[in-house]
């Protein structure tokens, strides 16, 4: 089941006296599966904020659909089943962080016992019950951002948007709330989550998607996206033996003592490969893809957008 | 209300405003029991002497006004108080939290108004009551209509409401908020002079225009006047002012509600 579905989707902002307007979302198609964590990458100025404000009805579609929960976003009962974390978010500065908790719950038009027990177990899950009487403006960045992750789950939602979670938070934190969205994950839930911290996404999401100009110009698993296309590593006992490749099987990229690297016409050939390591004795103790990091996958998707277009 | 009204006084608490209504209501409390321990003296040569409540029987129940007006004042008082709730609450990173929430952009502004109107309605209440009760003892006033004094009174906190509210919906800024509710004033205080302008200007377009505009802005003025007449038992000839500033403030808060709800943040 889909979560989150948007075909087309696309955002013109008004440019006042600009002709056309700025293009924030274009034509932009997603599918988010339950359960699931999404992580959505892209430069600063990509949409992603824009897309998770049009998909909680706060900024308004210009073309194209979206459903959450199978609503609308402009239906308030989408937003029944979702918790949201705004970036660089100012919640109201009367209020303790146990007063959030509450009026969050009275927002989402939850029973008092059902607020009170929440909020409990939400501020301990935070570790944050210390503070709960203590007013947000008093609060450090870390704390109001572990503050702001209760509230979003307050109604115990089925998807839960995330803008910049670990954003101020300290190295233990980052793990502490990392912790707390793979718990989420496990009890059948998912995660929208924009960050600009890539390892933070490669460590947590089951898929990606690279958000740029308003386009998801990239979708796929962590392993699809790290995955160099066709390159092997080959750990075997090469010794001092020679071992070429037939150039319509692919090419060497480079042969050491025991290691050898490959690119391949067609992963397929991997098999090639492994059939005449074996013809020619020489044991091999693995075979795997090579990996770059999400970092680089990321750095190279977008600088190939942005020569295309160019 | 999805804790709107809970949050309204939470607010008023956190603001320390209550403190400044009980600084104003125990000047007006100190005020009339000065006054009311005076003595004056009248006649050719002093020889009268008269005191407060005397005085205030010869002169037609003054004080009446007098009370009036520091209801008026609280009203005004709120009015400035919360002309920046709406801009506040509506700054980047705490917008989304109001409007990610299942609730419909009308019900967050109607709520918080609710909110705003049972808080500082609340308090405009007790400070009145706190007032006209030193009022009763110190010139053994009682207004019959006291209920009215503080519903009209109300129905003027919501018409200012109405104005600072779409303020800070179209504008989106706290002095705006407050400098609009200021024209709105200035503008109804110059219209209540309208048949004083007629008479000095000879003008049809400027006589239609200033007819046009009575009718339309809001005229809390001539509101007071009328919720001094249905106070004091006094028969009220012209509902006008009443009907009029009313239906200014409904059609306000629809196009505010129309605003607000196209508006992207």
């Amino acid at each position: 089941m889909n979560v989150v579905v948007t075909e087309d989707l696309t955002k013109i902002y008004n440019a006042g006296m600009k002709k056309g307007g700025i293009t924030a979302l274009d034509g932009l198609s997603l599918a988010i599966g339950q359960p699931e964590i999404f992580g959505l990458l892209g430069p600063n100025g990509a949409g992603k904020t824009t897309l998770l404000k049009v998909l909680l009805g706060i900024t308004r579609i210009s073309a194209g659909s979206a459903t959450i929960v199978g609503l609308p976003p402009d239906n308030p009962a989408s937003r029944r089943k979702v918790g949201y974390l705004p970036e660089n978010h100012r919640f109201p500065p009367h209020l303790s962080g146990l007063g959030l908790l509450e009026f969050t719950g009275r927002l989402y038009g939850l029973r008092r016992n059902v607020i009170d027990s929440r909020a409990g177990s939400l501020l301990d899950m935070v570790d944050m019950d210390k503070w709960a009487n203590t007013k947000i403006t008093k609060y450090s960045k870390g704390m109001q951002q572990r503050i702001g992750l209760a509230q979003a789950m307050m109604s115990d939602p089925e998807i839960l948007f995330l803008d910049e979670p670990t954003d101020g938070v300290d190295p233990v934190g980052k793990t502490e709330i990392r912790k707390v969205l793979q718990k989420i994950r496990d009890e059948g839930k998912s995660i929208l989550l924009n960050s600009h911290l890539l390892s933070e996404v490669e460590s947590v999401a089951d898929r990606v998607g690279i958000l740029s100009r308003g386009k998801l110009i990239k979708t796929g698993s962590v392993d699809e996206l790290t995955s160099r296309e066709s390159q092997f590593e080959i750990e075997a006992e090469f010794g001092n033996k020679l071992f070429e490749i037939p150039a319509e099987v692919g090419k060497k990229i480079s042969l050491s003592m025991n290691r050898l690297i490959v690119e391949l016409k067609d992963e397929k050939q991997v098999n090639w490969i492994i059939d005449h390591l074996r013809l020619k004795k020489i044991n091999i103790r693995a075979v795997k893809p090579i990996k770059i990091s999400l970092e680089q996958s990321f750095i190279e998707t977008v600088t190939e957008r942005e020569v295309d277009q160019s | 209300m999805r804790g709107f009204t809970r949050d309204s006084i939470v607010q008023l608490l956190d603001r320390k405003t209550i403190w400044l209504f009980a600084v104003v209501t125990v000047i007006m409390v100190a005020a009339l029991i000065v006054v009311g321990n005076a003595r004056f003296q009248g006649g050719p040569h002093g020889e009268i002497e008269f005191d407060a409540r005397e005085i205030n029987e010869m002169l037609g129940n003054p004080m009446l006004s007098v009370f009036s007006s520091f209801v008026s004042f609280l009203v005004i008082l709120t009015v400035l108080l919360t002309a920046g709730t709406i801009p506040v609450m509506l700054v980047p990173g705490r917008a989304e939290f109001y409007l990610s929430k299942p609730i419909s952009r009308t019900a967050i502004l109607l709520n918080r108004l609710w909110g705003i109107m049972v808080a500082y309605g609340l308090l405009i209440v007790i400070c009145g009551l706190i007032g006209y009760a030193t009022m009763y003892f110190v010139f053994s006033v009682s207004v019959s209509g006291i209920i009215y004094l503080f519903l009209l009174n109300l129905i003027s906190l919501f018409i200012w409401l109405s104005i600072t509210f779409f303020a800070g919906v179209a504008l989106g800024s706290t002095s705006m908020a407050i400098v609009t509710a200021g024209l709105v004033w200035f503008a109804q205080w110059v219209l209540q002079a309208r048949e004083l302008i007629k008479g000095v200007v000879d003008s049809r377009a400027l006589e239609i225009t200033l007819n046009v505009m009575y009718f339309v802005l809001p005229n809390t003025g001539d509101l007071s006047d009328l919720t001094v007449k249905l106070a004091s038992g006094a028969r009220v000839a012209d509902w006008a002012p009443l009907y009029t500033s009313l239906g200014f403030a409904i059609i306000l808060m629809i196009v505010t509600l129309v605003i607000f709800n196209r508006k992207n943040y």
